[in-house]
């Protein structure tokens, strides 16, 4: 088992895993987009451009971040690859996940906890 | 025309504001969001379940699995006799991953054999009711068509060889693989599954205290066994007969390895006592009472109050006299037993009578409740006071009897271990 990282590098602090895919484009929303972008929306930010005419983003990035895992194990024989996700939205993650999940992957989440809020609940 | 004019001055002014304002807007949410990431940690976790496991319900078709006897509810189209609802050449492959499956020594080996075992399953059930989609889609389909599956899991162990206690251990695996699969399952060990509903989850266990993560396990599990149609005869039979004593150890474990564990130590035990001191030398189950000290530790206060507010009979299961009322009693005896059992093994030292007490409290505590949830459940009447059958001095004797066995059964298993048992669940208890 061999975990990939795919979180997204501006909102998840890096996990430093051995694998590291890390990249934006995997999480990017509407709003996201450089100005003047045909697809450029404020007010819109939950869907990725431009499938989201085709019914939403996190299917599609699953899409994409699955191309890549199978291109990955292709190009070294690993056992088995485990995509982890997050971008420090809880919904969409676990929404990522399930696509994943759907194309047969075992995803894990990375959620991301404040340390306040850790030292908190110790007591 | 109005369309044709050139653009206003104050109208490109105003854009072009608009476009500093987004900057400043993205820019003021990078920054924040630096400073947010250099004070916060990231915690791996499993995805979550794609849907939510709705208990199986006895008015839609159910896809038998080899034999049901006495399974009253609707079956999902004619069955064979030995296969159910399957075809006979499925259920030959199931029957063969289940006999692998029965061979697994440990607990992960054996969901992954199981797992293969339920996708037979699936697979059949699909190709019968002409399901298809890739691979990964199956269990959505399933969930989506709301297939439903029945076993019998001592049947089932019968026909392949196995005996009564690994027929439920892997019947239990194998419920919770054909939900993973998308079925709803109706299972004939339904007692077995309190144990699941007991486990705490690693997000809720800093959050809530581990009573209250108890008593909402409870209520939980109580729902579960009237929908599943549990009677309070059925508990009480269950109860009585064995599985009670299982259950307190793995209710209050809140581990269901420990409670297969236990079943299987107490398949080769006469009596409770003697169970207790198989499982105080038990490495396994060690691990699992790690959990009691902190329940217990939290029951110290309210044991120094209040004197007489429990019931305890310990004394009556180790006399055997419990005659009337045997169900309830026998029940609160048994959990009684172990919570002091628990005890005793959790604060192993000179402490261990102390232990038991406080360990045999929180038993009955916790067997009054489950009771008097049923009766709630249920509509009984709950009204009636709890009684108070022994008392309390008899109650220190019975707990010192037992924590003098324990504490035997402990040094002569454990021996040197206990202390860096201590130490372990003290560690434990810090990082809690």
């Amino acid at each position: 088992m061999q975990l990939v990282d795919y979180t997204h590098p501006g909102k998840v602090p890096a996990l430093r895993l051995p694998v590291d895919r890390r990249a934006a484009r995997y999480y990017l929303r509407l709003d996201e987009l450089p100005y003047g972008h045909p697809y450029y929306s404020r007010e819109w930010g939950l869907f990725r451009y431009p499938e989201w005419l085709e019914g939403g983003s996190a299917w599609f990035q699953a899409k994409e971040i699955a191309n890549d895992l199978s291109a990955l194990a292709e190009a070294g024989n690993m056992d088995e690859l485990r995509p982890v996700v997050g971008s420090a939205d809880p919904a969409f993650d676990e929404a990522l996940a399930q696509a994943l999940k759907l194309r047969g992957f075992r995803p894990m989440v990375a959620d991301v906890l404040p340390r306040e809020y850790l030292n908190r609940s110790k007591e | 025309m109005a369309l044709e004019q050139p653009m206003d001055a104050s109208i490109l002014e105003e854009k072009r504001r608009a476009e500093q304002r987004d900057a400043d807007e993205r820019r003021a949410a990078e920054q924040e969001n630096r400073v947010k990431l250099r004070d916060s940690v990231v915690q791996l976790r499993e995805a979550g379940e794609p849907y939510a496991r709705a208990p199986a319900s006895p008015n839609s078709p159910s896809f038998k699995i080899g034999d049901t006897p006495g399974f009253p509810y609707v079956p999902d189209g004619p069955a064979t006799p030995g296969n159910g609802n399957m075809s006979p050449k499925a259920f030959e492959e199931f029957k063969q991953a289940l006999i692998e499956a029965g061979k697994r020594p440990d607990a992960a080996s054996r969901d992954v054999a199981t797992q293969k075992a339920a996708h037979i399953v699936a697979k059949d059930f699909a190709a019968k009711h002409h399901l298809s989609g890739p691979e990964g889609v199956k269990a959505e389909v399933l969930h989506a068509a709301r297939a439903q599956a029945a076993f019998a899991a001592r049947q089932l162990g019968k026909e392949v060889g196995m005996d009564p206690v690994s027929s439920s251990v892997v019947g239990y695996s194998l419920e919770r693989a054909l939900e993973k699969e998308g079925f709803r399952v109706m299972a004939n060990h339904a007692i077995d599954k309190v144990g699941n509903y007991m486990q705490s989850s690693s997000a809720t266990a800093g959050a809530t205290g581990i009573r209250a993560e108890m008593e909402g396990a409870l209520s939980k599990s109580m729902n579960w066994m009237a929908e599943h149609g549990v009677s309070r005869e059925a508990l009480k039979t269950a109860v009585t007969e064995h599985s009670g004593k299982l259950m307190a150890i793995a209710t209050l474990a809140q581990n269901p390895e420990t409670f297969h564990r236990v079943a299987q130590l107490a398949s080769k035990s006469e009596g409770a006592l003697d169970l207790l001191h198989k499982a105080v030398g038990d490495k396994e189950l060690r691990h699992a009472v790690g959990t009691l000290t902190l329940a217990a530790g939290e029951q110290i206060s309210l044991a120094s109050k209040g004197v007489g507010s429990v019931a305890i009979l310990a004394g009556s299961a180790m006399k055997g006299d419990s005659s009337s009322e045997i169900g309830r009693e026998a029940f609160r005896a048994a959990m009684s037993v172990a919570g002091g059992a628990a005890g005793a093994v959790a604060g192993a030292g000179f402490l261990s009578v102390a232990g038991g007490v406080v360990g045999a409290e929180l038993g009955s505590r916790l067997a009054d409740k489950i009771l008097d949830k049923y009766d709630q459940m249920t509509g009984h009447d709950a009204s009636q006071p709890t009684k108070s059958h022994v008392s309390h001095q008899e109650l220190a004797d019975s707990a010192k009897v037992i924590g003098d066995k324990v504490k035997s059964g402990a040094q002569h298993a454990v021996g040197d271990k206990v202390q860096s048992l201590e130490r372990e669940f003290s560690m434990g208890r810090q990082q809690g």
